[in-house]
């Protein structure tokens, strides 16, 4: 109704204007109304987030490579305050997982064959849903807290790429001369589609330590292999207006 | 994966995440507020610079208030065996500021002298930094004469009138090469640095850190080639460093302290460029009593110093409105203004305040050149809008020695281009050393209006020129509401005698329409039937 009123009484001030320039215009009726930002009821922003993965080296019979093993993600995420100490929200994102294998003599995955360079990709598109907890006084911005929460995605693209140096391996007189063999095999079976995690995060406004912890495990059952590393630690990057 | 398995890594992911944060929650700076100053006395002939008694007696303001008494040294050991160090103390606002643990709260929230614990807040500079090479061009050698000019500079210079025996406290990010820069020469010739603090480090030497300081100085008194690029070249100055950086945010202790060292000091004007915002608060706060640092400037208005402060950067980012403390009643708030256009410039932030107070009071130039560590350069800000107005304050005191800073205050509002015209992105517009010297002043009835019927049209007289490029062609209009309030307002490039027609309504009713072309205003009521 308000706005009704107000939307009339513009039009009812109004004026025709000769054929003049209006260079800066205001209408203060609506001046600190309908405030919105980081610190209101609702607040939505994009955001992209990097880390490395973190291999424990507890033995395990594969072994990555650190820090060349990464993991990163982008997306919307999007908050509702309950109160100044709680909100709660979503979150919807694309992330990769880059597992790089170390190559050593007692290697068993996939297979016991040695590369130059050897990589599992993970492709995935993933829904997450968080605990936010806020600490100190804050204005319109969205401060310092800690998101704690949990995530599902489905690995939409499973990869596994090999690199080797085939410099030598070019036979003499033929046509075609490669440094670099690359073998990409997708559609890993050996892979699950689905992952579920935990996460979280300690930020003060556009920037935030995460941490990620898958708590499925990443290889189907059927395989005897031993799990890749579950634990990523990164930054991430709020795009905030 | 059996269920003894996923729960044990769930148990185990929680433990290191918990571990992980446990920084968030660790200590964190607060100020501790006394109840009372009780068994507390001052002599303000030890402790005041002889200027600051001076500006005391001159405006009957108390030689000792109770916001000068030092603070009650039970209560502030009392505090420091309980917490720790002290880490800066503020008279005015009965306080000392304290790192705290969640026990360290607790206790203190106990102690009965204790009135309230608040963190510390940190607060953003306005600069918009755009660094040009060193060497003018001819649009910048015209812009650094432009700046100063705008505002009347020949009237000044005419008189005489530079700032001469007036004080000015410039509180900023440091104020590198202030010392050895050719632009500050005659200041440091005449020995016009009075006293120096770093608020940041705990010593004297400013002469370091951010360039930002250095930049507003030269806009209150910097001299390039015999050019003024400030107004007050002959004030005197008290530099305080109260920010780690330029751009990023500093605490609020500091701006405080620096206050009150400028009031002990003598100052009679103090020129800042910094204000709170998103970081700090809503919109709604902006309401001229929310904030610590509105408090403070409030209370150096009180003491009889003029306080000159940037309206902010925000003007075309979602906040919009300004930053806290340019919302105090009792403080010259500077806005911007396009040297280009000649009206509002697009960064600078709006008025009024969160309750309906008009704000800015004046404006100035928004994009002007400053010095910089080596030589001058073309900067953009609030930041350096405000020293230009503080410049300005400094000669109107020189010409009225006699008159107490909100005299001062309202002679600068009256003499803006626009007055008595105002609106929220202008103010009264931009100060003019002409007002103060009346013969030099040409009035012209440059617009009217004529009423028919249901309609009031807005005519620029045919006798008025509106071909040539050299005078203004923006009029300005508002409607303000029957409680005082703006409505709505605009401008407008006028290309023809008719302007606009304004349709009699109800909506309009008991609604007063102002209208200001080349230094005429005019209004209409619209009376209810």
């Amino acid at each position: 109704m308000k706005y009704c009123f107000s939307l009339f009484m513009i039009m009812a001030i109004n004026l025709s204007l000769y054929s003049q320039k209006i260079l800066l215009e205001k209408d203060v009726t609506k001046a600190y109304k309908n405030i919105k930002g980081q610190n209101t009821k609702s607040f939505g922003h994009l955001f992209v987030n990097y880390g490395l993965i973190i291999d424990p080296s507890d033995g395990s019979d594969i072994e990555i490579k650190m820090p060349n093993s990464r993991l990163g993600a982008f997306g919307y995420r999007h908050k509702f305050k309950v109160s100044g100490f709680y909100s709660f929200g979503f979150e919807l994102g694309m992330r990769f997982s880059h597992y790089q294998i170390k190559q050593t003599e007692d290697k068993v995955f996939p297979n016991p064959v040695i590369h130059d360079k050897e990589k599992i990709k993970i492709y995935s598109g993933s829904l997450g849903l968080y605990n936010r907890f806020n600490f100190g006084k804050r204005g319109n911005s969205i401060g310092k807290y800690i998101d704690l929460g949990g995530y599902a995605s489905y690995n939409f693209n499973r990869v596994h790429y090999t690199t080797d140096d085939v410099s030598d391996e070019v036979a003499p007189g033929a046509d075609v001369y490669a440094k670099k063999r690359v073998v990409k095999n997708s559609g890993l079976e050996y892979i699950e589609p689905f992952d579920l995690g935990l996460f979280g995060r300690a930020g003060i406004n556009n920037f935030a330590v995460i941490v990620n912890y898958r708590l499925t495990d990443l290889f189907k059952s059927s395989y005897n292999w031993s799990e890749l590393p579950a634990l990523s630690i990164g930054i991430e990057l709020g795009l905030l207006k | 994966m059996s269920y003894f398995n996923f729960t044990f890594r769930v148990i185990s992911a929680v433990i290191f995440l918990s571990s992980l944060f446990q920084d968030v929650l660790s200590q964190e700076k607060y100020w501790v507020f006394f109840n009372d100053k009780k068994d507390c006395s001052l002599d303000p002939y030890t402790y005041f610079d002889p200027k600051a008694i001076e500006r005391r007696l001159k405006f009957g303001i108390p030689l000792v208030s109770e916001t000068d008494l030092p603070l009650n040294s039970r209560y502030v050991s009392e505090v420091e065996k309980a917490c720790g160090k002290i880490i800066s103390s503020s008279r005015w606002m009965n306080a000392v500021t304290v790192n705290l643990s969640k026990d360290n709260f607790n206790a203190l929230n106990r102690m009965d002298f204790v009135r309230e614990i608040q963190p510390v807040a940190k607060y953003k500079n306005y600069s918009l930094c755009d660094y040009h090479e060193e060497k003018l061009s001819n649009g910048e050698l015209e812009l650094l004469k432009k700046q100063v000019q705008r505002m009347g500079a020949s009237h000044f210079e005419e008189k005489d009138i530079n700032g001469r025996g007036i004080r000015i406290a410039v509180f900023d990010g440091g104020f590198p090469d202030v010392d050895n820069h050719s632009c500050f020469e005659h200041i440091r010739k005449d020995g016009r640095i009075i006293s120096t603090y770093d608020f940041v480090k705990d010593r004297e030497n400013v002469y370091s850190a951010s360039t930002h300081g250095t930049m507003v100085l030269s806009c209150i008194a910097g001299i390039h080639n015999g050019q003024g690029m400030g107004l007050a070249t002959g004030a005197e100055f008290l530099l305080a460093r109260t920010e780690q950086k330029s751009e990023p945010f500093s605490e609020e202790e500091n701006w405080l302290a620096a206050m009150e060292w400028a009031d002990k000091n003598g100052a009679d004007i103090i020129s800042s460029s910094l204000g709170y915002t998103h970081h700090r608060y809503f919109p709604g706060e902006m309401d001229g009593k929310s904030s610590l640092v509105v408090k403070a400037a409030t209370i150096a208005a009180k003491k009889g110093i003029l306080v000159v402060n940037a309206m902010g950067n925000e003007g075309s980012k979602r906040w919009e409105f300004l930053g806290t403390p340019a919302d105090a009643d009792s403080i010259i708030s500077v806005g911007g203004i396009n040297p280009d256009t000649d009206y509002h410039i697009s960064f600078s932030s709006y008025g009024p305040t969160a309750d309906m107070r008009p704000k800015p009071n004046v404006t100035a130039y928004g994009r002007v050149i400053a010095a910089k560590k080596t030589g001058v350069a073309q900067v953009e800000g609030t930041s350096f809008s405000t020293p230009l107005v503080a410049g300005f304050a400094a000669c109107i005191m020189q010409l009225n020695p006699d008159m107490d800073n909100m005299q001062i205050f309202r002679l600068i509002e009256q003499s803006g281009h626009l007055y008595p015209y105002y609106d929220y992105a202008h103010g009264y517009g931009i100060p003019q050393a002409g007002f103060f010297f009346k013969d030099s002043i040409i009035k012209q009835v440059t617009v009217n209006f004529e009423q028919s019927g249901d309609s009031i049209l807005v005519k620029i007289p045919e006798n008025i020129d509106l071909e040539s490029d050299s005078l203004s062609h923006m009029l300005f209009y508002h409607i303000e509401n029957e409680t005082g309030v703006l409505d709505k307002y605009a401008v407008v490039q006028v290309d023809e005698h008719n302007v606009l027609t304004f349709l009699v309504n109800p909506a309009l009713k008991n609604k007063t329409l102002r209208v200001h072309f080349r230094g005429t205003t005019i209004e209409h009521k619209f009376i209810s039937e």
